[in-house]
């Protein structure tokens, strides 16, 4: 079932929290709502399930506007933050509740619904613990039944908010391989909002960056990495210096230096140079161009951050250093930019 | 992006909240709940004082020219003056004893304490018979040695305290538990004595919840009705506290006056759920013990 | 701690804080002085009256009755109160109406008003000549000075007991419960009885037995409103001053120990509630 979001105005008594979201995600397809709290990403998930009503706008599935319809008429399934299993329901009855509620015509014969419940345990890996109570389960486990809870009802679409959120590090690493293994067999349409970029950027088939009620760009990983389509998607995903520089005649000025690059239809004027530490290369001991002296030093996981500051302008400028490279702070280096971005100021 | 090609006006139309119930079952619980409170809260508070003033405001006032009536004010007066006292020594103590330490049969003594609350005041009276009445353990010795205890202001001043016993521990019990014992022991680290300690600290941590729980005391001291009927006596001018010279008022058919010494004790009730709501609203933090950090 | 220790320390845990001995030790001989020693007074009284005997004024005609009286109207009392209770606590801490903050205030109203005051305050207006009295009058209803008048003074007593057991548990509802309930399908009222209100009930049953238990002993607001009839609204509390005034002791002991027996009973039952709860839920 395919999702049209389309110019969602979200108000609460006045304040803004989504202003004019459009959105097409295809059938079957996996999608994060990324962006800092108080980007609206879990109002829009919210409007997209009917649990908030939009000021304005439409929420369409498969084609067939769902604007009107009630939460309970949607059929989404939704896997909230904290879970929000029933505390008095064994897990085998929290996994049934959907269809125990169902209107006796509608509702599937008890064995029918033993068998579909006892499955999908199974799919998520909780066989044998349906007698347990929430209290009695691992916050890991409790997210499994949640997920199988709003399978149960089969779902149109699957909407999960920050659904790793209350995870220790190690076992959220482990949800998210299972996460999208569960999304390739089912293939249920989903969404999930998530403030953490890294777990957006692996998992999704494409990310929808959100900043204060707006959808600032919808791409893959490769998109919103490699082509940000503002400062703000370049900034937010990954790590990002920036420059302020001028534009004149084709050329890049940073501080009166020219830099080495070429912009593709650059307006001429003030602008702001985007890159990140990967972008830039040590020149070998050539400092005509651009250059700075090491002010400090870091180890990270795979080399080293020298943070540069730069001679023109005194900017300083993060850059990656391979761990080969004798380097020490106070030491003049030159620089070479690979590629970077230039936004306007 | 506007969107006029599809149907239906934004606003209209739309799912409700699905967190709340219908509006017709909204109004139907609110209506239920509010007259059955108007029904069993309001009428029977606003009737004491029509009841009061029926004969105008020289009747109501002629009411406490009474010298029976001024006895039982100031009987009143004095026991709560009495039992509030002793009360909030006993509560601190406990509450001390109890919050600030770890020790065997803890929960047994908090029981213990609770305990006065769920005896019915007949028998909170009727105990004090058994021990001091005429015929009871006591009887004889206090008879030889003509002390009176029954019939008497030192067994209507022990029933009280033995009904409004839990009061202030009770408050301070949760509240100093929560705050644990890290702000004393960090005055003790300073070099401050345990009395220091205590005055410095722990009282300012705990003053509302202990104004709280006197002020919870005092309205129940003033206003105990079966326990202090059984030991009272009701011996008028003497041995009759407030509510006790309602009852006679009443029954000798003087209404009004009835009404009128009643209306002092609505009063009372009055300004102990005012001053414990304001306390709640302002304080609330400090009362339940998260505001102390 | 070694095995060479006192006593008393082995029993406590180590403190730097200065102050357990006298604050632990005035607790226990005030509590022993004001509480243990009457009660134990009861007891000693009780025991010399003896099983049997106990068994003989509990069986006396007129007791029972009142012991009827007492706990019949006293049970009806608080299912009324634990059933109005809920609604007034879900409407005080869902909705939103103006004046909702005072109304809640008075809900402790039965707390602080004296017991003779509430008395005949619901005389003056549950008499045949009282302002409702007046109305029922004409329907052939009589309420004051009949069982019913009890009732309504036992059900004044316990609502803030049932109010106020459930309010708390009302305020902590997870919102995101109800929606899950409502993605899965659920009507509002599905939500209503199979996801909120299974969690409420054990806090609905304290409610209950804590109203109950106030009701069973409840005197001053009650014999304004009775009318006393032996056998027909005289309730158990007032037998034990009637014996007292007739300086029956072992009666009134007796009517005293079985009622005692019950509202420890309750007291019990209540604990075992929450326990169960706290087993099952987490929580209370």
């Amino acid at each position: 079932m395919d999702i049209r979001v389309a110019g969602i105005v979200k108000d609460y008594d006045g304040t803004a929290a989504l202003r004019g979201v459009s959105l097409d995600i295809r059938t079957g397809e996996l999608v994060a709502l990324l962006g800092p709290s108080g980007s609206g990403k879990t109002t829009l998930l919210r409007v997209i399930a009917g649990l908030e009503i939009p000021s304005e706008g439409h929420v369409l599935f498969g084609g067939e506007d769902a604007t009107g319809l009630s939460v309970q008429q949607r059929r989404v399934g939704f896997v909230f933050q904290h879970y929000a299993l029933f505390r008095h329901m064994s897990v085998f009855d929290n996994v049934a509740y959907g269809l125990n509620v169902r209107r006796r015509a509608e509702r599937p014969a008890r064995d029918a619904i033993r068998r579909r419940v006892l499955d999908l345990l199974d799919l998520v890996q909780l066989s044998g613990l349906e007698n347990r109570y929430p209290a009695q389960l691992s916050g890991g486990q409790r997210q499994r039944v949640a997920l199988a809870r709003a399978l149960a009802v089969e779902p149109r679409v699957l909407l999960l908010d920050e659904p790793f959120g209350a995870l220790d590090a190690k076992v959220r690493r482990e949800l998210r391989r299972w996460l999208r293994d569960i999304h390739d067999r089912t293939g249920h349409t989903t969404v999930f909002v998530t403030h953490d970029q890294d777990e957006a950027l692996e998992l999704a088939d494409r990310v929808a960056i959100l900043n204060d009620g707006r959808l600032e760009q919808i791409g893959t990983a490769d998109e919103v990495y490699d082509h940000p389509a503002s400062p703000f998607v370049m900034s937010f995903v990954g790590d990002t210096a920036r420059l302020p520089v001028e534009v004149r005649e084709g050329r890049v000025l940073l501080g009166g230096t020219a830099l080495d690059i070429e912009v593709a239809a650059a307006d001429a004027g003030g602008g702001a140079l985007y890159l990140r530490p990967t972008d830039v290369v040590l020149t070998n001991g050539d400092c005509s161009g651009l250059a700075g002296r090491v002010t400090s030093l870091r180890r990270t996981a795979n080399g080293r951050r020298a943070e540069v500051r730069l001679d023109a302008g005194g900017n300083v400028l993060e850059v990656e250093v391979p761990t080969q490279r004798p380097l020490q702070v106070g030491d003049r280096i030159g620089l070479h930019i690979l590629k970077a971005r230039l936004f306007p100021a | 992006m506007s969107d006029t090609v599809l149907p239906a006006p934004a606003r209209e139309g739309r799912g409700r909240r699905v967190t709340t119930e219908g509006a017709g079952a909204r109004l139907a619980l609110a209506l239920a709940a509010l007259s059955f409170l108007a029904l069993f809260l309001v009428l029977p508070l606003v009737v004491v004082f029509v009841e009061a003033f029926k004969g105008g405001i020289g009747t109501y006032l002629s009411a406490f020219d009474d010298p029976d009536a001024q006895a039982a004010i100031r009987l009143t007066l004095t026991v709560a003056a009495i039992a509030v006292p002793l009360n909030l020594v006993f509560g601190v103590a406990a509450a001390w004893a109890i919050a600030k330490f770890a020790f065997a049969g803890k929960s047994l003594l908090v029981t213990l304490i609770d305990l006065p609350f769920s005896v019915s005041p007949v028998v909170s009276g009727l105990v004090y018979v058994l021990l001091f009445g005429a015929q009871g353990l006591f009887g004889p010795f206090l008879k030889a040695h003509g002390i009176e205890v029954i019939f008497a202001l030192p067994g209507i001043v022990l029933a009280t305290v033995f009904v409004t016993f839990p009061f202030v521990a009770r408050e301070l019990i949760p509240l100093m538990q929560e705050q644990g014992t890290a702000d004393e022991e960090a005055a003790l680290s300073l070099g401050a004595s345990g009395l220091r300690t205590f005055l410095t600290v722990t009282l300012p941590n705990i003053r509302w919840g202990l104004f709280y729980g006197v002020l919870l005391c005092n309205a129940r001291a003033m206003g105990e009705f079966g326990a202090v009927s059984v030991v009272s006596g009701h011996i008028r001018g003497l041995t009759n506290t407030m509510p006790l010279h309602v009852e006679i008022l009443y029954n000798e058919y003087n209404f009004i006056a009835a009404f009128a010494v009643a209306s002092l004790l609505a009063l009372l009730a009055l300004v102990t759920l005012a001053a414990k709501s304001v306390l709640e609203w302002r304080y609330g933090d400090a009362l339940s013990g998260r505001g102390a950090h | 701690m070694t095995a060479a220790a006192p006593p008393l320390r082995r029993l406590r845990r180590p403190s730097a804080i200065p102050g357990f001995g006298i604050a632990f030790g005035y607790t226990l001989a005030y509590l022993g002085l004001i509480v243990l020693l009457p009660l134990a007074a009861l007891v000693l009284k009780a025991s010399s009256i003896g099983l049997s005997g106990l068994w003989a004024a509990a069986m006396e005609p007129r007791v029972l009755a009142a012991l009827r009286t007492s706990f019949g109207l006293s049970l009806a009392a608080g299912i009324v109160d634990a059933v109005f209770g809920l609604i007034v606590a879900w409407v005080l801490v869902r909705y939103r109406f103006p004046g909702r903050k005072l109304i809640d205030a008075a809900v402790d109203l039965p707390f602080a008003l004296p017991t003779a005051v509430a008395g005949i305050a619901l005389a003056a207006l549950y008499a045949p000549n009282g302002w409702i009295g007046r109305l029922v009058e004409p329907l052939g209803l009589r309420i004051a000075f009949t069982p019913l008048g009890i009732f309504i003074a036992l059900v004044f007593v316990g609502l803030p007991f049932a109010v106020r057991t459930v309010e708390p548990l009302i305020a902590e509802i997870d919102r995101e419960l109800e929606e899950a309930s409502a993605t899965l399908g659920a009507t509002r009222g599905q939500t209503l009885r199979r996801v909120l209100l299974p969690p409420l009930l054990p806090a609905v049953l304290t409610g209950f037995a804590l109203a109950f238990a106030r009701a069973v002993g409840e005197y001053g607001s009650v014999i304004f409103v009775a009318g006393n009839m032996p056998y027909v609204s005289e309730i158990a509390p007032l037998l034990i001053v009637i014996k007292l005034e007739e300086f029956n002791y072992a009666g009134a002991t007796a009517i005293a120990t079985i009622m005692l027996g019950m509202s420890f009973a309750a007291l019990l039952a209540i604990n075992l509630i929450q326990a169960w709860s706290r087993r099952r839920f987490g929580h209370v």
